[in-house]
């Protein structure tokens, strides 16, 4: 059973049982006070008929005592009258009830009359209940002669006057109380149980929302906040499961770039180590090629239409190299010169580098933070770096454009989002990066390529025109010495490629390779 | 000179001495009694009154019958030389009181009262038959027939009585019995057109406010007068009555007592009716039953109702 039903029906069952007995303790008092209003009612009727009838008593009058009791008897709920002498005659009868019947009622009893005080019951069964209330007269001789104060009076039973009143007005009024109080408790009931249903439904709705969030979370792995607008303890268990959600999340989401990281460092590694075999191999035979094309074209006359062939070797060759040079570069061991670098000094030596006269259409522009931007690296690699990202932004603008290098001291606080979610853990939100921009407005990258574009050999220029290695080794630099790339592209409009390389001021965590 | 000082100081301590003696025998003559009273009300504080002017006494405590004490402890705590009851009530509580002298007042008529032990005597409320057939043919002269209802035993040695009285006068005394409450009603019925006047008696029996209701209508009807023992009954409709004075009544019982105290008590008890009378006439009534009394009687009544 869930536990909003548990506590409905707990609810519900304790509803009814106060219900009820709230109900039969209304019953049974409303009967009560109705009872005793029918006995006081009687009583004082009885009085009555017995200071009325007191001459009649004395005289034996029947016409008298017959005066005295039809009052009483047009009262409701009076079905019977009887006048007796004091030693208990019947005088006087009146009534649907045979007055022998008084003293033969259950548990009534003319014999009673002994202890009579005042007006008294001497007889109820189900149906009826008999009132007997002495006849008294005054009978002190002094009363004779003087007034005295009637608690001083002394008094003579003369007779008795019996009344016979019937309980079904009172079975009515019970009948009547009990179906009203049924009524109203089956009323409360119903509608406190809707209510009470209503109420519970709303609080385990957010329990149930959590439920169906963990078990989805559980099962497909997809994370739903789940929204609670009240401010008890389960907004707070909703707000802390959201919470424990999203640490997870965040935590799958490290682990998985740490593990394409992983992924990717080791393909890079697995491919440096590869090339580097693969490129020293080959080296030696582009050498042992060149020795035989050098000695080829020694034997060749210059005129002679074989060193169109030989040239076509010649170029092959250079390529070959190139592209081994690169590898060997791509694949080079990790233990490089790392030395404090002024990056803006360097960059300021790559522009003279870059800069072509002859290409009108072509302008790069620089802008470098003041004073100087030190990390510790090898400066080689750097330049490495910052070249290739060059000669891609170069490649990229076919017709011409601006190539915008910059550089700015950047902290990992003010990092973008995107950027500081790529920080390792355990990084200092206060530690300062070298931030390297290198801008284009050439073609773009197309959002579908941009994963694979830091892959080795992954190219997207003609056969011959790239070794598809260039972006590879920026990457492979980069993350030597713990820092960022990120790639902004929007295809039609340029490219900025951003390298963040931790400043020299702060001590960089020990990452391993 | 020093001896005549001697004497003339000797002679003013004899008179000292004797003076002192008699004051004392004086004091000693007031004799200490407590009075057991049957309820607070104004007749008998007047009785009371009146003993107290004749008997030479000194009340020492009153106690009223409705405050529950217990009369006997108060007697032996107090050790009264006499015991005065006011009211019948307070006569039954003292009747078994044998050691010292008790005497009442205001006491209805009974014949209890005729067989009292020696030491209990007193002034009964109850008018001799003689004053009150006397007080009848002063203010009713006309009257030859005189009816009466017997319903007890009570009376029955004062009808025998007033039946020779009125015999001596020419007054026939109509009596008629009723021997149970119910009865009364048909013993008054049957006096109609028998009687010239009804005379009501002090009995219980016979009266309350029932059959004095039945008494009244009876009068009216039958233009016949009641002649009553209270002032209450005349102011309800009873044409005159014969009453007694409570003060004098207790100024005759405060004698009894004198007596008592300076001859201690005789052989038998004693019962005295009241010597002084008060007669009270309802003009009114009278005049509405069409009967005329004398101017005489009318002066020398004690109360007349206008």
């Amino acid at each position: 059973m869930s536990f909003g039903l548990k506590i409905f029906f707990s609810y519900v069952i304790s509803v009814v049982i106060v219900m009820t007995v709230v109900a039969s303790v209304m019953i049974h008092r409303h009967f009560s006070l109705f009872r005793n209003g029918l006995i006081d009612e009687g009583k004082m009727l009885a009085d009555i008929i017995s200071r009325n009838s007191v001459t009649g008593v004395y005289a034996e009058n029947e016409s008298l005592l017959k005066e005295a009791a039809s009052a009483i008897m047009n009262q409701p709920n009076v079905i019977a009258v009887s006048l007796y002498s004091a030693d208990k005659r019947v005088l006087f009868h009146a009534g649907s009830r045979e007055p022998e019947q008084i003293g033969a009622a259950p548990g009534g009893s003319m014999d009673k009359t002994a202890e009579l005080r005042g007006v008294e019951i001497i007889g109820e069964d189900n149906n009826t209940i008999s009132l007997l209330a002495p006849v008294e007269m005054g009978i002190s001789r002094e009363d004779l002669y003087f007034e005295r104060s009637p608690a001083s009076v002394k008094t003579l039973v003369i007779g008795y006057a019996g009344i016979i009143l019937n309980k079904a007005s009172m079975k009515r009024e019970k009948r009547a109380s009990i179906e009203r109080n049924l009524t109203t408790t089956a009323a409360i009931i119903i509608l406190g149980s809707i209510f009470i249903f209503l109420i519970v439904k709303r609080i385990t709705e957010p329990l149930v929302k959590l439920t169906v969030s963990v078990r989805k979370f559980g099962e497909q792995g997809v994370f739903e906040p789940v929204h609670v607008e009240s401010k008890d303890e389960i907004a707070r268990l909703a707000e802390t499961f959201n919470a424990m959600y999203e640490n997870v999340s965040k935590r799958e989401k490290e682990k998985r770039h740490l593990e394409e990281q992983l992924g990717h460092s080791q393909k890079m590694e697995a491919v440096g180590t590869l090339s580097r075999g693969v490129a020293h191999d080959f080296d030696n035979i582009l050498s042992t090629i060149k020795g035989a094309t050098y000695l080829l074209n020694k034997k060749i006359a210059k005129e002679s239409p074989l060193r169109e062939y030989t040239e076509k070797i010649d170029n092959s060759l250079e390529r070959a190299r190139l592209l081994t040079e690169s590898m060997i570069v791509f694949s080079r061991s990790q233990s490089v010169r790392a030395v404090p670098v002024d990056i803006n000094n360097l960059i300021a030596k790559i522009k003279v580098i870059l800069a072509d006269p002859a290409q009108q259409n072509f302008e790069i522009r620089v802008s470098l933070s003041e004073g100087e931007l030190i990390v510790t690296a090898d400066p080689v690699q750097i330049e490495q770096v910052v070249l290739n990202l060059c000669i891609n932004a170069k490649d990229a603008m076919h017709e011409g454009g601006l190539l915008t290098i910059s550089t700015q001291k950047v902290m990992a606080a003010d990092m973008p989002q995107r950027i500081s979610a790529k920080l390792p853990q355990g990084y200092d939100s206060a530690a300062g990066f070298a931030e390297i921009a290198v801008r284009d407005t050439g073609t773009g990258i197309h959002e579908d390529i941009k994963d694979k574009i830091f892959e080795p050999f992954f190219t997207t220029k003609e056969v011959g025109r790239g070794s598809g290695l260039g972006l590879a080794i920026v990457y492979g630099i980069v993350n030597q010495y713990n820092g960022l790339i990120d790639v902004q592209s929007k295809t039609g409009e340029g490219t900025v490629f951003k390298i963040y390389l931790p400043v020299a001021e702060k001590a960089l965590p020990d990452m391993g390779n | 000179m020093l001896a005549f000082l001697m004497i003339r100081k000797a002679f003013f301590l004899t008179i000292t001495v004797l003076l002192s003696l008699l004051c004392n025998t004086a004091i000693s003559l007031a004799s200490d009694v407590v009075v057991v009273m049957s309820s607070d009300i104004k007749p008998y504080h007047e009785a009371l009154e009146g003993v107290k002017e004749t008997c030479k006494c000194r009340i020492k405590d009153v106690i009223f019958l409705n405050e529950g004490i217990d009369i006997g402890r108060k007697i032996s705590e107090t050790k009264p030389e006499a015991l005065l009851a006011v009211g019948l009530d307070a006569l039954e509580k003292l009747k078994s009181v044998n050691n010292i002298p008790v005497v009442y007042v205001m006491v209805p008529h009974s014949r209890s009262l005729m067989s009292l032990p020696n030491n209990i005597s007193g002034t009964c409320m109850f008018i001799s038959p003689e004053s009150q057939i006397d007080a009848m043919l002063d203010v009713f002269p006309r009257v030859k027939r005189i009816g009466v209802i017997r319903s007890s035993r009570d009376y029955e040695d004062v009808l025998l009585e007033a039946e020779k009285i009125a015999q001596s006068m020419g007054i026939k005394l109509v009596v008629k019995n009723s021997q149970s409450q119910g009865s009364v009603f048909s013993a008054i019925d049957s006096m109609k057109g028998e009687i010239d006047l009804f005379w009501m008696l002090a009995d219980s029996t016979a009266v309350n406010r029932e059959t004095f209701e039945y008494m009244l209508r009876f009068s009216f009807q039958n233009r016949i007068p009641i002649f009553s023992f209270a002032q209450k009954y005349v102011e309800m409709g009873a044409v005159a009555a014969l009453t007694v004075n409570p003060h004098s009544v207790g100024r005759q019982t405060g004698e009894i007592l004198k007596n008592f105290f300076r001859d201690g008590y005789g052989d038998h008890a004693e019962m005295v009716y009241p010597a002084e009378l008060s007669l009270i006439i309802n003009r009114k009534i009278a005049n509405k039953m069409g009967i005329r009394i004398d101017r005489k009687i009318i002066e020398k009544a004690d109360n007349v109702i206008e």
